[in-house]
C-alpha cells in the first residue's frame, strides 16, 4: 500500500467516524450528509471505472469486469441520490442493505483469500461477518425507535475502525524480479 | 531469472567465451548485483540513490504510485529487468495514447534497446559488461511483461497450463510458502483491479514461472487479445546462454558488430547436453548444478555470492577514488544504462519513465536552461 493510499484510507475512516457522531446527535441533517457523500463517492468511482474501461481496460483480457463494476457503481450512486425525500426508516433500511451487501462481498473476499493462502484474510472475513450480522439484526429491531440509527452507526463506526487499521497495516508482497 | 542463472550461468558463459576465471567472477558478480543494488543499499554505503537497479520488497510496499513514483519504478524495472522490445510498436486496432505508452514497454529479446545495451557496454568496465548481461538474460525470461505497473498489460487470469501435459497451474498468494513444482502450485501477486498497483508490476501476476528454467506453459496475457502465448523457458534460457557467449565474444573483439538474433551456438555445443540437463531439471534453484559446471570448466572454486563483498572497499575509498572501486564502476554503469533507456523511452514520446535531456555540451545547455528560465520569469 502506497503512502497516499494509507492517507486516503485514514481520512475515509476519520470521515466515517465524524458522520457516525453526527448521526447520533442530529438525525435530520446527518442522514442527508450520509446519503449525499455515499452517492457522490459511488458516482465518482463509477465514472472513474467507466473512463478506465473506455481508454484502457476494454483491450484487456477480462476487461469487461471493469465495465460491470462501473455500471453497478453508477447505478447505485444515482439511486442513492434519489433517497433524500424518502422517510428516514427506508433510508436506514437501504443503507443497512448496502452495508449488508458490502459485508457479503468482504466475506467472499476473505474466503477467497483464505483459499489462496493470502495474508489478511481474517480481517476481511471478520469485517464482512460483522457487517452482515448488523444488517440482519436491523431487520429484527426495525420498529424499535431509533434502534436502526444506532445499529447503522455501529456498522459505520466498525467500518471506520477497519479503514483506520488498514491505513496502518503492513502490506505483504510477493517478490517480483 | 534468479541467482542460479545470473551468477553461476553467467560465469560459465563468460569463461566459455574466453574470459579468465578472475574476470568471469567480476562479470558474474555484477550480473547478480543488478538484483541487489536497492536505494536502501546505496543509502547504506552513501552512494547516489539514482543508481538503484532494483527495489526491495519493503521499498515496493512503500512505493508511491503517483506520477513521480511510477516514473521511478519504471526507470528501474524497464532499464534493468524488463527492457522494452519495441518503443514504437503498433497494434492492429486503435488504442488510446496511454495504453500504447504502456504496451510499448513490453519486454522482449533482440529489440533495438538490447543492441543499444550491449553496445553501450563495449569497451567499458567488467562491471558494465556484467550489468548488461543481466539485462540481456532477463529479456528472454521476462518477455511479454512490462517493467511498469499496469493492469491492462501485466494482468493474467486463471488460464495457465503447464506443457506438454496441459496440467492447470494453481496459484496462491503466500509470500512465505515455497512454490511446489510437483503439485503445480505457485505463488503470485494478488489481483487488484487498479491500473497502477504494485501488484501489477512485471510478472508478479504470473508468479515466478518466468524465473524457472524448466517451465513450459501457456497462458493468456492481458494485452494479447485472447490469443494464447506459449512460454518455453528451457529453449529461451538456452538462447539467452548462447547470446551471452556471443555478446562476450563481441566485447572481446571476436565480432566486429553486435547483431540482433545472433547466438554463439558453436561455442556452447560441447556443453550443450550438460546445460540442457540443468535447464530441464525441475528445481527452484539450479545454483548447485551451474556451480559444478562452472568449476569443472575452470577448475577453480566459485565463491558464494556475497552482497557486501565490496562495500568496505567503496566506503573506505576517498571521495575522488570511489569511481575506481568495484562498486563505483558498477554504479557508473547503472547510471549510464538507466539514462540511456530513460532517454530512449522519452524520445519515443512517452513520459512513463520521466523526462530525459541529452547533455552533449554541458556548459552550452546550462546557459540555454538559464536563458529559458529567465524568459519564463
Amino acid at each position: 500500500m502506497s503512502r497516499w493510499q494509507r492517507i486516503r484510507s485514514f481520512l475515509i475512516g476519520v470521515t466515517m467516524m465524524l458522520l457516525c457522531v453526527l448521526l447520533i446527535y442530529d438525525h435530520e441533517d446527518a442522514y442527508s450528509a450520509v446519503v449525499i457523500i455515499l452517492s457522490i463517492s459511488m458516482i465518482a468511482k463509477g465514472l472513474g471505472s467507466f473512463l478506465y474501461f473506455v481508454t484502457m481496460a476494454q483491450h484487456m483480457v477480462g476487461g469487461k469486469l471493469i465495465l460491470f463494476e462501473a455500471i453497478i457503481f453508477l447505478d447505485l450512486g444515482a439511486f442513492t441520490l434519489t433517497l433524500s425525500d424518502v422517510p428516514h426508516i427506508y433510508v436506514s433500511m437501504y443503507l443497512l442493505g448496502v452495508h449488508g451487501l458490502s459485508g457479503v462481498g468482504q466475506l467472499l473476499r476473505g474466503m477467497e483469500n483464505k483459499r489462496l493462502s493470502a495474508p489478511g484474510w481474517r480481517l476481511s472475513f471478520a469485517h464482512g461477518a460483522v457487517n452482515v450480522i448488523i444488517a440482519l439484526s436491523s431487520l429484527i429491531f426495525l420498529n424499535v425507535g431509533d434502534m436502526l440509527v444506532y445499529l447503522y452507526c455501529t456498522g459505520l463506526f466498525y467500518s471506520a475502525v477497519i479503514w483506520i487499521i488498514t491505513a496502518f497495516r503492513k502490506t505483504a508482497m510477493v517478490y517480483t524480479q | 531469472m534468479n541467482i542460479d542463472f545470473h551468477y553461476y550461468a553467467t560465469y560459465c558463459a563468460a569463461f566459455i567465451a574466453g574470459y579468465s576465471h578472475e574476470k568471469s567472477l567480476d562479470i558474474c558478480y555484477s550480473a547478480q548485483m543488478t538484483d541487489c543494488l536497492t536505494a536502501s543499499y546505496l543509502a547504506k554505503i552513501n552512494a547516489p540513490r539514482l543508481a538503484a537497479t532494483t527495489q526491495s520488497q519493503i521499498e515496493l510496499a512503500n512505493a508511491r504510485t503517483d506520477v513521480m513514483g511510477l516514473q521511478n519504478i519504471t526507470r528501474i524495472w524497464a532499464s534493468f529487468h524488463f527492457l522494452p522490445y519495441d518503443l514504437y510498436a503498433v497494434t492492429d486496432k486503435r488504442r488510446s495514447r496511454l495504453y500504447m505508452s504502456k504496451y510499448r514497454l513490453i519486454c522482449g529479446p533482440d529489440g533495438d534497446l538490447s543492441v543499444d545495451t550491449v553496445k553501450l557496454a563495449k569497451g567499458k568496465s567488467l562491471q558494465h559488461i556484467g550489468l548488461s548481461m543481466h539485462i540481456i538474460a532477463d529479456t528472454w525470461a521476462h518477455r511479454y511483461f512490462a517493467g511498469t505497473p499496469s493492469l491492462v498489460i501485466n494482468n493474467t487470469n486463471s488460464y495457465f497450463y503447464e506443457m506438454p501435459d496441459e496440467r492447470q497451474i494453481e496459484f496462491r498468494h503466500s509470500a512465505s510458502a515455497p512454490d511446489d513444482p510437483e503439485k503445480g502450485i505457485y505463488s503470485n501477486s494478488i489481483y487488484l483491479p487498479e491500473e497502477n498497483s504494485i501488484m501489477n508490476l512485471g510478472h508478479g501476476r504470473a508468479g515466478h514461472l518466468p524465473d524457472y528454467s524448466f517451465m513450459r506453459y501457456k497462458y493468456l496475457p492481458a494485452w494479447g487479445d485472447y490469443n494464447e502465448v506459449v512460454k518455453d523457458n528451457p529453449s529461451d534460457y538456452y538462447k539467452a546462454f548462447c547470446q551471452m557467449i556471443y555478446a562476450f565474444r563481441f566485447f572481446r573483439g571476436g565480432y566486429d558488430d553486435y547483431e540482433k538474433g545472433s547466438f554463439d551456438y558453436a561455442a556452447a555445443e560441447p556443453y550443450r547436453d550438460a546445460v540442457t540437463k540443468i535447464l530441464l531439471r525441475r528445481q527452484l534453484d539450479s545454483s548447485r548444478d551451474w556451480k559444478e559446471l562452472g568449476e569443472s570448466l575452470s577448475g577453480k572454486k566459485i565463491p558464494v555470492f556475497d552482497t557486501d563483498r565490496y562495500c568496505e572497499e567503496y566506503t573506505d575509498a576517498p571521495k575522488n577514488g570511489k569511481d575506481d572501486t568495484y562498486l563505483g564502476k558498477f554504479i557508473k554503469a547503472a547510471i549510464e544504462q538507466k539514462s540511456m533507456v530513460t532517454n530512449r523511452i522519452f524520445r519515443s514520446g512517452s513520459l512513463l519513465a520521466g523526462i530525459s535531456l541529452e547533455i552533449t555540451d554541458p556548459a552550452k545547455q546550462i546557459r540555454e536552461l538559464i536563458r529559458q528560465a529567465g524568459e519564463q520569469e
